[in-house]
């Protein structure tokens, strides 16, 4: 059985509770053969007292009485006992927290002699150092870049302009400003503006409407969908495209080419 | 007559076998034999299981008075167990590693084994798991005459010993005596281990 490594040596420590274990067990046992004697001088004091023999159960009874004295001492005893083995064993308990708040303390030792003040301080100095480097770089570099580029990005920006004179995609206020004024310019129809405009043609578009600005300007409404008139301005309002009349130019689809 | 099943004072159900006279003589034919051996087997150790019975003496045959009564005797069909059949029923069973003749070197009583030591290593171990008596030092007392019966409650210290002896070679137990004179249930003890398990 010593062979197996798992079980612990048996100390002295652990033979004294085992025998004070012992012990109480064996005032348990003289407990229960107590409570046997109590109950059988019981038996014989009733037996003689149903046989008449009143003395004889009065010696019973007196036996019995001594008994039960004897009961209670062993009572108190057993607290006695019990309350060492309890004590002990709450000691180990103590014992044991106490080797683990030692071991705790070592280890917490063992980590703070790696990690002073000192080393840490020199540490977060040698970051911010570091770090301070690192953006004086960023900053060199890039001046450089936008002195470099400058121009490029100026060039760039006059293309854009350029391109916007020509071309630009409708936005919501454009077209609800633009409808209404084209609605009204080109009204024929004997309701509502929504009806006005006439069908035109059926091109690759999937309804195309002629219309003419209210400076005058004409041109074909080109719809992505085939939808009533009224709706389009409120749903299909950024895929309206209008362009000038007799351009029906296929791919334009999202860029207006002349609106004045 | 019609062969019934029968539920003893006890509350123990008793297999309508038991009501066949035949079934409490000794069979000459060997193969009735055995297959009644067998019946019987299984009807002792269901009882003693159900009554927590652990020792079958050769006596309970002989008179009456005793645990094994309701087993051994049917009064309905005034048949008992003879002493030479229960003698050849025992032999059987010990053959069969169901019970251990009790004390050793006679052949008049047996310890009976309806958990076999491997088992009753399980049900202590895991009844000092749960009354949390690992690491701390039992007396076998304190096994046997728990303050708050247990399944091991009455098991007789033979038995207790073989049990702690299996479990202390899987390592969950370790037998710790006081080291004085003698040892015997006196002078000993018992620690148990978390374990493998």
């Amino acid at each position: 059985m010593g062979a197996i490594q798992s079980t612990p040596k048996v100390t002295a420590q652990d033979r004294a509770i085992l025998d004070l274990k012992l012990q109480r067990d064996k005032l348990k046992q003289y407990q229960k053969k107590i409570q046997v004697i109590l109950d059988r001088e019981h038996e014989i004091a009733k037996s003689h007292l149903a046989s008449g023999q009143k003395d004889r159960a009065v010696i019973a009874l007196r036996r019995r009485k001594y008994q039960q004295g004897l009961l209670g001492k062993t009572d108190a005893q057993l607290e006695n006992l019990e309350q060492l083995v309890s004590t002990i064993e709450f000691s180990l308990v103590e014992v044991s927290v106490l080797h683990g708040l030692k071991q705790g303390n070592e280890v917490l030792k063992e980590i703070h002699r790696e990690m002073n003040v000192e080393s840490v301080e020199k540490l977060l100095e040698e970051t911010q150092e570091a770090r301070e480097y690192q953006r004086e770089i960023g900053e060199l570099l890039s001046n450089q870049l936008s002195l470099d580029e400058e121009d490029a990005v100026q060039a760039e920006l006059k293309e854009l302009q350029s391109q916007a004179v020509c071309s630009f995609r409708f936005t919501k206020e454009c077209i609800t400003k633009f409808i209404p004024r084209l609605l009204r310019s080109r009204a024929k129809g004997p309701k509502s503006g929504s009806t006005c405009l006439q069908y035109q043609s059926h091109s690759r578009f999937l309804h195309c409407r002629k219309a003419k600005s209210d400076t005058g300007s004409r041109g074909v409404l080109l719809f992505p969908h085939k939808c009533p008139y009224h709706s389009y301005v409120s749903i299909e309002l950024e895929r309206l495209i209008v362009i000038p009349y007799g351009h029906v130019a296929l791919n334009v689809c999202t860029s207006v080419l002349f609106l004045k | 007559m019609s062969f019934t099943t029968h539920t003893t004072r006890s509350g123990f159900l008793l297999p309508s076998i038991h009501s066949v006279p035949p079934f409490f003589t000794e069979q000459p034919n060997p193969t009735t034999q055995s297959q009644n051996i067998s019946q019987w087997t299984r009807l002792i150790l269901a009882y003693a299981r159900h009554r927590r019975l652990f020792v079958l003496r050769l006596e309970d045959a002989e008179t009456s008075g005793g645990d094994w009564d309701e087993v051994l005797r049917n009064e309905r069909i005034n048949r008992r167990v003879l002493p030479s059949h229960l003698s050849a029923i025992m032999e059987s069973m010990i053959t069969n590693g169901q019970a251990v003749y009790e004390p050793p070197k006679q052949t008049r009583a047996v310890l009976l084994y309806w958990r076999l030591p491997e088992e009753w290593a399980e049900v202590l171990h895991s009844w000092a798991t749960d009354t949390a008596n690992l690491n701390t030092i039992l007396t076998f007392y304190e096994i046997t005459d728990p303050p708050v019966p247990s399944p091991l409650s009455d098991i007789p210290i033979t038995l207790l010993r073989r049990v702690i002896a299996v479990l202390a070679k899987t390592g969950r137990a370790q037998v710790i005596s006081t080291g004085r004179t003698g040892s015997g249930e006196e002078n000993e003890g018992v620690r148990f281990f978390s374990g493998g398990k």
